[in-house]
């Protein structure tokens, strides 16, 4: 009786919360501008949203995403020299980029009564970016300084990129976001001409504002500013696919490190398809907090681990990997390790998850939602990230749906995905 | 008895965010001091339904009997009570879909509790009683305490870890500011639950502790989830006994190289003394910083050694001001064969601040930055929980949020200069270097 007054409850918060003041239009030349007002704190913040990333890029081009994001901070036809930043903290806001497998965002938080200079910037390098060869030439360095300090110097992120590597034989997803070293240095600044002119556009971009903002306050200004900007672009969608895979892939790194770690990673689909939310709650009952299958039976009845997490990425362009990581507290115990995880996968696959595990991830799901609600930053990337999917207004769909997965649904992908036909394990070792 | 549990003082009530610059609504935020000593910050928001209870515990390093007796006992407080095990404890933490994190720093100890108003009750339940009735097992201190070690063992492996540790130790001595808040991997076997026990019952006292709640969380709720848990507990009075660090002099650059041949960059720490909280240079020290190193890549050093060079990705400057002076230091990630080149660079930069005039664009982008940016440090609910006792902690006064454009703005040119060369010291400065030979 209890479980149904709290399903009740439930149903009434979650599906209906949070999105009643989001508006969207479309500009003349395709670019979209989502709306959020949330009057809550004082700030607001400022995003553009490019539908290019890694899975974009051509065969020995990679990086190319992420260098041009660097070279979007160089200057443009207005705004000539390295000021943008430099513009933006002396309004008192703060500017950063990040690019990912699928996507580009360039972004501002600050005084809504400072949004103007945010839509200056961004309109101006959205149309004029300037490709100084200086500039250029120093950003490679700097990205390959990058490369150093985040994976060649950083053993567990190495093996996480090496995993990657070997799981997809064709597919771009293979490729680091940060590119390799060979690939950055033969990048030219012809190739990041191109590859701008291709990518950045309004018809592949997407506004998100979010904050205390009123809509009619700032849409006429965007609208001045961006509207203008020709459309004319043509990215390219290359044919994706991956081969199937024969048999288990391993790769084992010796690095210099204290703890081993296992990585273990199935390929697994992507949202709208339904079994990535299964996944999501299958993710939640191996390794979501202390009482999760996994962390109980390594961190605390073994003691064989420090630690353990796993992490699905439902909201992909494309299927990608289900990740298990598990530090391992002694080398010579990694492969016991690593047949525990393989028994508790087993377990779910012989026998549901229980009524009160589904009901927890499901709690889970709802306090996440929530909890990213309470930055406007937060609220803004929530629905970028569902809009580079095809809308934003997927997210209604998305929490009915995960609301319905069943403990069956969850045995299921596990029997599904979790073969060794589609696994790939990184182990990584004391030099 | 009733009287005594509802809120015994209301003692003021501060507006948020009324700066012009922030320009919002306003929002009323509500002290009350309980009789026991206890203070509770209160504000009231239902825009989600959630909320945040956040409690700092003046606890940390600063009392230690032995390294790391702060940190463990924070941590073991979610490992069990007089009615629960620490498996109950996690299962009805992951259930509930709440979160209770605790961090130690050099000064305090903070917990913060998060939970959604569906379940806000059982959550609340569940906080006093790890922070009221922790029963810290035998058995779990051990668990607990194998599992920092290792951890710690793997930090260590961090070359930025290691610099910044060598480079605390060297600056601090044997002050509870020179070693890790998490301690030492060595020294962790000489923990007796006895330490643990007799630090909590020290030092966790209501009487100096402070609670804010911010969500959603009306009155009625406040008081009887709330107040009346914290009102029913009584603990020793205490006053904390702590001393400075005494710094050694130093007539010449300490330089510090340990090697490790399997990197391909070197982490580089250039550092020295630096300034408490309550010191009267604060607020020059802030805006000098951001000039040379804090103000992300528009700083001198990132326009030096990043920007204009290609040398660096990460290139920052930044300065602990604690209770007592904390430390001052610049760290910088270049490859191998360019480590001499960003140090020098590095100590020109410096010496220019202390010799050479600041330009008044400079300071007006400084100053504009460090008030304009003011309500992005609270611009949620869990930071302004985690914020208010701090403000409260450091005696900063309740107007604290709306003055502090004003403490920016009085800074003047003379400041600056005059705190540069108070603070950096080109000519026995401490050097730690981690990289190839």
């Amino acid at each position: 009786m209890k479980h149904l007054v709290l399903s009740l409850i439930f149903i009434l918060i979650f599906p209906f919360m949070g999105f009643s003041k989001i508006k969207e239009e479309i500009l003349k030349n395709g670019l979209k501008v989502i709306y959020i007002e949330d009057h809550s704190s004082a700030v607001s913040t400022f995003q553009v949203w490019y539908k290019v990333g890694s899975i974009d890029e051509p065969e020995g081009k990679s990086g190319i995403s992420h260098l041009l994001e660097h070279l979007m901070f160089r200057g443009s036809k207005n705004y000539p020299g390295n000021v943008f930043s430099k513009i933006i903290q002396s309004q008192g806001g703060i500017d950063n980029a990040f690019t990912t497998k699928d996507y580009t965002v360039y972004f501002q938080k600050l005084s809504p009564s400072k949004i103007q200079t945010s839509i200056d910037l961004e309109s101006d390098r959205m149309a004029n970016l300037l490709f100084n060869p200086e500039d250029f030439e120093l950003e490679k360095k700097i990205v390959l300084e990058e490369r150093r300090q985040r994976y060649e110097d950083d053993p567990e992120n190495l093996i996480v990129e090496e995993v990657i590597g070997i799981a997809f034989k064709q597919h771009p997803y293979r490729r680091p976001i940060i590119g390799w070293s060979e690939d950055i240095q033969n990048i030219t600044l012809e190739d990041i001409k191109n590859y701008y002119h291709e990518y950045y556009c309004p018809s592949n971009a997407f506004i998100v504002i979010a904050g205390n903002i009123k809509i009619e306050d700032v849409r006429e200004k965007i609208r001045e500013k961006f509207e203008s900007i020709s459309s004319s672009c043509f990215p390219s969608r290359r044919i994706i696919y991956e081969p199937k895979q024969y048999g288990e892939r391993r790769v084992i790194l010796r690095k210099k490190t204290h703890l081993p770690m296992l990585v273990m990673a199935y390929k697994v689909p992507a949202y709208p398809n339904k079994d990535s939310l299964s996944l999501e709650i299958l993710s939640t009952i191996l390794g979501g907090g202390q009482s999760s299958r996994l962390y109980r039976k390594l961190v605390k009845e073994t003691a064989l681990a420090v630690n353990v997490y796993t992490g699905n990425s439902a909201l992909s362009r494309d299927g990608f990997l289900f990740f298990i990581f598990v530090s391992v507290k002694e080398v010579d115990k990694i492969k016991e390790v690593e047949e525990i995880v393989k028994e508790e996968i087993e377990r779910i696959k012989n026998e549901p998850p229980t009524e009160k595990e589904i009901e927890k991830a499901k709690n889970q799901v709802e306090a996440s939602f929530l909890f990213s609600q309470d930055s406007v930053f937060g609220q803004a990337l929530y629905i970028g990230k569902f809009e580079i999917l095809g809308s934003w207004k997927m997210i209604n769909q998305y929490k009915e749906d995960i609301m319905k997965v069943t403990a069956n649904d969850v045995q299921n992908v596990a029997k599904k995905y979790f073969n060794l036909n589609n696994l790939s394990v990184g182990e990584l070792l004391p030099k | 008895m009733r009287r005594l549990l509802i809120f015994s003082i209301v003692s003021c009530v501060i507006i948020l965010f009324s700066n012009s610059i922030a320009g919002a609504e306003k929002m009323d935020l509500k002290t009350f001091n309980l009789q026991n000593g206890a203070k509770i910050k209160y504000l009231y928001r239902d825009n989600i339904p959630i909320a945040y209870v956040s409690v700092l515990i003046p606890a940390s390093p600063l009392d230690e009997p032995k390294p790391s007796v702060a940190y463990l006992t924070a941590h073991l407080l979610t490992h069990g009570t007089k009615t629960r095990t620490a498996t109950q404890i996690e299962d009805e933490i992951d259930f509930l879909a709440i979160s209770i994190e605790k961090k130690v720093t050099y000064d305090y100890t903070i917990l913060t509790l998060s939970a959604t108003k569906r379940h806000l009750k059982e959550a609340l339940n569940l906080f006093f009683d790890i922070l009221i009735n922790p029963s810290f097992p035998e058995e779990e201190i051990k668990k607990e305490i194998s599992r920092v070690e290792k951890s710690l063992k793997q930090m260590e492996q961090d070359p930025s870890f290691i610099a910044y540790k060598s480079f605390l130790k060297t600056l601090f001595g044997p002050h509870p500011y020179g070693r890790l808040i998490e301690g030492e991997p060595e020294e962790l076997k000489n923990i007796e639950r006895q330490d643990i026990l007799e630090f909590y019952t020290k030092h966790y006292t209501p009487n100096n502790m402070i609670f804010s709640i911010i969500g959603d969380i009306n009155e009625n709720e406040l008081r009887e989830l709330i107040e009346k848990p914290i009102s029913m507990w009584y603990g020793q009075k205490k006053t904390r006994n702590i001393n400075p660090p005494s710094f050694v002099k130093r007539d010449k650059p300490l330089k510090i190289f340990i090697n490790r041949d399997d990197l391909t960059q070197s982490t580089i720490i250039i550092g020295f003394e630096g300034i408490s909280r309550k010191d009267p240079d604060f607020y020059a020290l802030s805006i000098m910083n951001y000039i040379l190193g804090g103000g992300g890549l528009t700083s001198r050093l990132a326009k030096q050694i990043r920007e204009e060079r290609g040398l660096a990705y990460s290139v920052y400057s930044t300065f602990n001001p604690y209770l007592l002076p904390g430390a001052f230091y610049i760290e910088v990630k270049t490859k191998a064969e360019n480590t001499h080149t960003v140090i020098k660079l590095i100590i020109e930069e410096l010496k220019k601040m202390k010799e050479k005039t600041l330009t008044s664009e400079e300071i007006k982008e400084a100053k504009a930055f460090l008030s304009g940016s003011f309500p992005l440090r609270i611009d949620t609910m869990k930071k302004i929980s985690e914020f208010l006792p701090v403000i409260e902690f450091y005696d900063l006064g309740d107007d604290y949020i709306k003055k502090y454009p004003e403490y920016i703005e009085k800074v003047t040119i003379d400041d600056i200069k005059k705190v540069a060369n108070r603070i950096l010291n080109t000519e026995s400065y401490i050097l730690v270097v981690v990289g190839k030979n």
